[in-house]
């Protein structure tokens, strides 16, 4: 099949940038969207063009690192789905597809599709972890842990920290994102010792960063490709009022 | 082949330079016999670590609570998106918590049998020992592995072992326990130790006075290109499993952080030990970028079979039983489909070779049909729901309706720079840890492997190690002014401008493309003499037109994918050829180096233990002379050598 | 880049109002007591239908009058509705500026998948709902609008709502007005009362099913109630004794 691309190129951070269009000829339904890409980008090679640039990596969906806005939703019309995973047969023949970066204040984009998520990392480092040295921790068969309990913290847990929720967000909210490590460490009995100040100092760096706030659309959930559920930021807003009121 | 014999005089006898005594006190010997660093000296020391992976974000997490300055380089935006990010089955350790005879005793014995006896006793005995402080370390983390409805820790078994001692976190326990590491390094980010380089790459090692002192990188944002220095330098950089191209390695995976080093005298070892994992997704087409890995985990209800007739075309559902070839099964009924990755992968070419693959083509059968059947459904989605998923995602098969088809593809390597016990390379300062050493696995990963062995070396060895060596040593404090420093930047600086220069016609992934197709057609599952020879000239010619006619767009000052990927192959192309040499020295097979010449009557590995007992690094000697064969001998003291079965 | 931490001790309200999510839960809370005036509104007003007593005093009339006999209590009310709608007001407003800054550059095409129409609406009608309520108190409340039917009493001196309110809805102009702005609370309560449960981390996996058709719910339920006044009094249903 045969698709017409309208994508953001960019040469730099400081560059105005704008949208190109291109052809995709020939495109098999069991490639990859990336792999696709990789077709247009060899012809753009091939003629002496810079090739498009884009995140990517591990290709298999797991890794978080490839992102792109298709058609107005983060990583393509498929559910549950990165962009390395999205087919192109989820496409037909004469589709238009319009490839844009991802949108925030806190991801700046730094040329063509890529954009940075440094602002996520910030965020983990305010506190998204279990204070524990190497070499302190006791038997791991000491602390039983409810499965149910451990089951829905490895549902939270399963954030690749690609970004789409904030990319999908109305407001450029990084809630999800933050809210799916509090609710992991706070579903677990080795997080309850820093659970309040770890939602407390996480929520504060997420504003800081400039992200937005939630309107609980569930945008995010819908983007998500781990399908995480928003149940986690009604948890973080629970463990931070909590937290406000006992002044942590 | 004679290259080692023309360096005969250089050749060195290496030694691993660790303990001796009974096995199960060797480490704890060693670090009673370790110098240490006191603790208010340690601030004076500044760590490079390259590669933010299990392995070298333990390691900094981990230096940087020991009070160590840090400093981590990697090439993704975020630490967190290393490729230990992908593995999926499990870790091991030898926890006994499921009561069915483990041990460290066995998980060392399964170790060192499974990697062909091509692995250092007193390393793998290490490893086996740290397996279960690993367990704990990534519970308190809040790893959340699978439980049982008791709340304790569930388990699973994996290829070549007959014990269930693998923790599992769904089919994504790499995620888990590196974002586990991840978090620890964020939070000794938080606290300062830690200074982190993301989109930073590695280009050249600095070595001043025979020590490795620091590296030169290239911002992949900017493009500018800097040196940094310190007391000791880790490489924790991952396999070189890309060299064939297509692999289920992340398109960035690169050798380059270790092929510089060993062109600044690091020994390379046993490069030509590489895994090829058997549970894979086939190839589709040219355009496919990457290929796939379905969990070994898989192997525990899947049963693999192929029609008993050739180029049968039958759909599966309409092959009878009494049709079907079981063939692991068959061959091997103590493991059955449990048997290691070399030797399902190479049946798997067998029946695909005989014209029994599906369709006769290059896949086999992993079928669920039996499993669903004996436990439902629910059991089977609980298990392995989300490969499940992504197999259905990537082929459009329903695997619950249909069997998957599977194909073995490059996976990861049990080669690479030689180290000795403490992790440190021949180049004293350069300490290599995870997939980059090569020290751990002899000639073939037992899956659920790597995971412990990155987190072993990165969370429990080289913290003790590396305080060894900066107290020992005693290196002084020295600037990224240094003129060696500012030699290596040159050198860096005018190998990117002559990349650059290139503006031919062909890409830089049709180079890439072409040298995979030579390494898996002569230097993939199985090698012979004459395939390696004219694998060697073809990658040499395959290297001249590159410099002749690659097509490298953009300027160096900014981010530039196709400078990134052409420095990178150009690497690979240098590193492939090595890795034929050493297939062809290797006059023997074993584990996942099968030499056609030398098998069973049966098509097992045939290892010959007169000859080859021994790891193989190779050392640099200069862009147009041959490299040298240094030796390291491996004693079994523990493990009698006997010719592995698995029947 | 500075980062915040748990050591920053500040006091309660002042940590939760300095946050994106406290705003929210202000948000939440005043909300919540809105929902609960709007609910109670309505059924004081829903007292429109019931037949006139022997007396010939309107029950509406009553029971106006008793809420002004609370004296200081119905000031203090009316001064907590105040308080709470400029701060549920000021809080929008505030989360606004950060939600426009946090998007600087718009996206080519975007596609909701899953938002509701009421969710992506909510500003509008919020603000639609600011004017109503000013207007609704001049009208009602001051008098300002139509100060006639304002300055009507029955021979006992006690304020006569019941006609107030009759007379005002008879002329279709405002009628409709009422109409169009009860849609759009009952749009803005749509999503607004899930919202809460969502917002004050009540939304429970157990509860989430449920809790996502109160706000559906709660806005039809206001809706109905609200608009067949104006509707009831337009058709001649109510009222039809008042001259």
């Amino acid at each position: 099949m045969n698709l017409t691309l309208h994508v953001w190129r960019q040469a730099g951070q400081d560059d105005n940038g704008g949208f190109q269009t291109y052809e995709a000829k020939d495109v098999s339904p069991d490639m990859s969207f990336l792999e696709m890409l990789d077709v247009v980008n060899e012809g753009l090679e091939a003629s002496g063009q810079e090739p498009i640039a884009f995140d990517h990596d591990c290709r298999e969906g797991i890794c978080g690192m490839c992102s792109l806005q298709i058609n107005g939703v983060p990583h393509g019309p498929d559910r549950g789905t990165t962009t390395c995973q999205l087919h192109m047969r989820s496409f037909k023949d004469g589709d238009t597809v319009v490839i844009e970066p991802w949108r925030a204040g806190p991801f700046p984009v730094l040329r063509d599709l890529v954009v940075d998520r440094t602002a996520l990392d910030r965020i983990i480092e305010s506190g998204g972890y279990i204070s524990v040295r190497t070499g302190a921790a006791q038997d791991a068969n000491a602390t039983p842990v409810n499965k149910a309990d451990a089951d829905e913290a490895f549902e939270y847990a399963a954030c690749i920290g690609c970004g789409a929720c904030v990319a999908a967000c109305k407001n450029a909210s990084a809630s999800l994102f933050t809210a799916a490590k509090v609710s992991h460490l706070a579903r677990l009995p080795q997080g309850q010792v820093e659970r309040y100040e770890r939602v407390v100092s996480m929520v504060a760096q997420m504003d800081q960063e400039g992200f937005g706030s939630c309107t609980n659309q569930y945008e995010c959930e819908a983007a998500c490709p781990k399908e995480i559920s928003v149940r986690a930021i009604a948890q973080m807003n629970r463990d931070f009022l909590v937290a406000s009121l006992r002044g942590r | 082949m004679s290259s080692d014999m023309s360096n005969s005089d250089r050749v060195q006898k290496l030694h691993a330079g660790g303990p001796t005594g009974p096995i199960e006190k060797r480490w704890d010997q060693h670090r009673f016999d370790m110098k240490l660093v006191n603790p208010a000296n340690k601030r004076k020391f500044d760590v490079i670590i390259v590669g933010s992976g299990l392995a070298g974000a333990s390691a900094a997490a981990t230096m940087a609570e020991l009070g160590y300055n840090v400093k981590v380089f990697c090439y993704q935006d975020s630490p967190r998106r290393a490729h230990s990010i992908a593995a999926q089955g499990g870790i091991n350790a030898a926890k006994n918590y499921q009561n069915d005879g483990d041990s460290i005793h066995r998980l060392f014995y399964d170790t060192v049998k499974g990697g062909d006896f091509r692995a250092r006793e007193s390393n793998v005995y290490r490893l086996a020992q740290i397996s279960v402080n690993i367990i704990d370390q990534a519970v308190a983390q809040g790893v959340p592995f699978a439980r049982e409805y008791g709340g304790l820790l569930d388990n699973r078994s994996f290829g070549g072992a007959q014990v269930s001692r693998t923790f599992y976190a769904r089919g994504q326990t790499g995620q888990q326990l590196l974002l586990g590491a991840y978090q620890a390094l964020e939070k000794a980010i938080h606290s300062g130790k830690v200074k982190m380089f993301p989109r930073t790459e590695m280009l050249d090692l600095v070595v001043v006075d025979g020590v490795a002192r620091g590296i030169v990188t290239r911002n992949l944002v900017t493009g500018k290109v800097e040196a940094h220095a310190g007391h000791a330098v880790v490489l924790a950089t991952g396999g070189y499993s890309n060299v064939f191209y297509l692999s289920t390695n992340a398109m960035g995976c690169n050798a380059t952080a270790a092929w510089r080093a060993y062109k600044r005298g690091a020994f390379f070892a046993n490069p030509c030990y590489t895994q090829i994992h058997p549970t894979c997704i086939p190839v589709k087409g040219e355009y496919q970028s990457k290929l796939t890995l379905m969990s070994e985990s898989l192997r525990n209800d899947g049963r693999v079979w192929v029609s008993s007739k050739q180029g049968d075309t039958r759909k599966a559902k309409d092959i009878p039983d009494a049709e079907r070839d079981y063939y692991l099964e068959r061959k091997y009924p103590s493991f059955g489909n449990l048997v290691p990755r070399d030797v399902a992968s190479r049946n798997a070419k067998y029946v695909c070779d005989e014209g029994r693959g599906v369709g006769g083509g290059e896949a086999v059968y992993l079928d669920f049909r039996d499993a669903i059947k004996r436990d439902g459904r629910d059991v089977i989605a609980a298990k392995y729901g989300n490969l499940f998923h992504m197999y259905h995602k990537i082929t459009a098969e329903d695997p619950y309706e249909m069997p998957m088809k599977i194909f073995p593809a490059p996976h990861y390597t049990m080669g690479g720079l030689w180290v000795d016990y403490n992790l440190m390379s021949n180049l004293p300062g350069l300490h290599v840890i995870g997939e980059a050493n090569f020290s751990d696995h002899g000639s073939n990963r037992l899956g659920a492997s790597a995971l412990m062995q990155g987190l072993a070396d990165g969370y429990f060895v080289l913290p003790y190690t590396i305080g060894h060596f900066l107290a020992t040593h005693k290196p002084e404090t020295m600037g990224a002014d240094h003129p060696a420093f500012v030699a290596a930047k040159q050198e860096v600086e005018g190998r990117i401008d002559g990349i650059v220069a290139n503006n031919g016609s062909e890409t830089v992934d049709s180079f890439h493309r072409k040298l995979g197709r030579i390494m898996w057609n002569h230097c993939g599952m199985s090698r012979n003499a004459e395939g390696l020879r004219s694998a060697i000239d073809e990658i040499k010619d395959l290297r001249g037109r590159f410099w002749q006619n690659v097509s490298v767009t953009g300027q160096k000052g900014s981010l530039n994918q196709v400078l990134e990927r052409a420095g990178r192959v150009a690497d690979f192309l240098e590193l492939g050829e090595l890795m034929c040499k050493d297939a062809l020295t290797r006059e023997e097979s074993c584990g996942g180096h099968f030499r056609e010449e030398h098998q069973t009557p049966e098509g097992e590995a045939l290892r010959d233990d007169e000859k080859f007992c021994h790891a193989a690094a190779w050392g640099y000697e200069g862009e147009d002379a041959e490299p040298t064969r240094h030796v390291e001998e491996l004693d079994f003291e523990y493990v009698k050598l006997t010719q592995r079965s698995y029947k | 880049m500075t980062t915040a931490t748990a050591t920053d001790r500040k006091g309660p309200l002042a940590a939760l109002l300095g946050s994106t999510v406290g705003l929210k839960v202000l948000m939440a809370v005043t909300g919540l007591l809105w929902v609960g005036f709007v609910l109670g509104h309505m059924v004081g007003n829903l007292q429109i239908y019931l037949p006139m007593p022997a007396d010939g005093i309107h029950p509406i009339n009553k029971y106006a009058a008793m809420l002004k006999s609370t004296g200081g209590l119905l000031w203090a009310v009316r001064l907590g509705l105040l308080a709470t709608f400029a701060a549920h007001v000021w809080a929008a407003i505030k989360l606004t500026g950060v939600n426009g800054a946090a998007r600087p550059v718009a996206y080519r095409e975007k596609r909701f998948q899953v938002a509701s129409f009421s969710s992506t609406y909510m500003r509008v009608s919020g603000f639609a709902i600011l004017f109503f309520v000013l207007y609704h108190l001049a009208h009602f409340t001051m008098g300002l609008t139509n100060p006639a039917d304002y300055a009507r009493h029955l021979d006992n001196g006690m304020h006569d709502v019941y006609a107030m309110f009759v007379l005002g809805f008879r002329n279709p102009i405002v009628a409709v007005l009422y109409v169009v702005a009860n849609v759009l609370v009952a749009l803005h309560l749509h999503h607004a009362v899930s919202s809460i449960f969502q917002t004050l981390g009540l939304r429970t996996a157990r509860y989430a099913a449920t809790i996502d058709k109160i706000g559906p719910a709660v806005g039809v339920l206001v809706a109905v109630g609200n608009i067949s006044m104006p509707l009831a009094v337009l058709l001649g249903l109510v009222g039809a004794d008042v001259q």
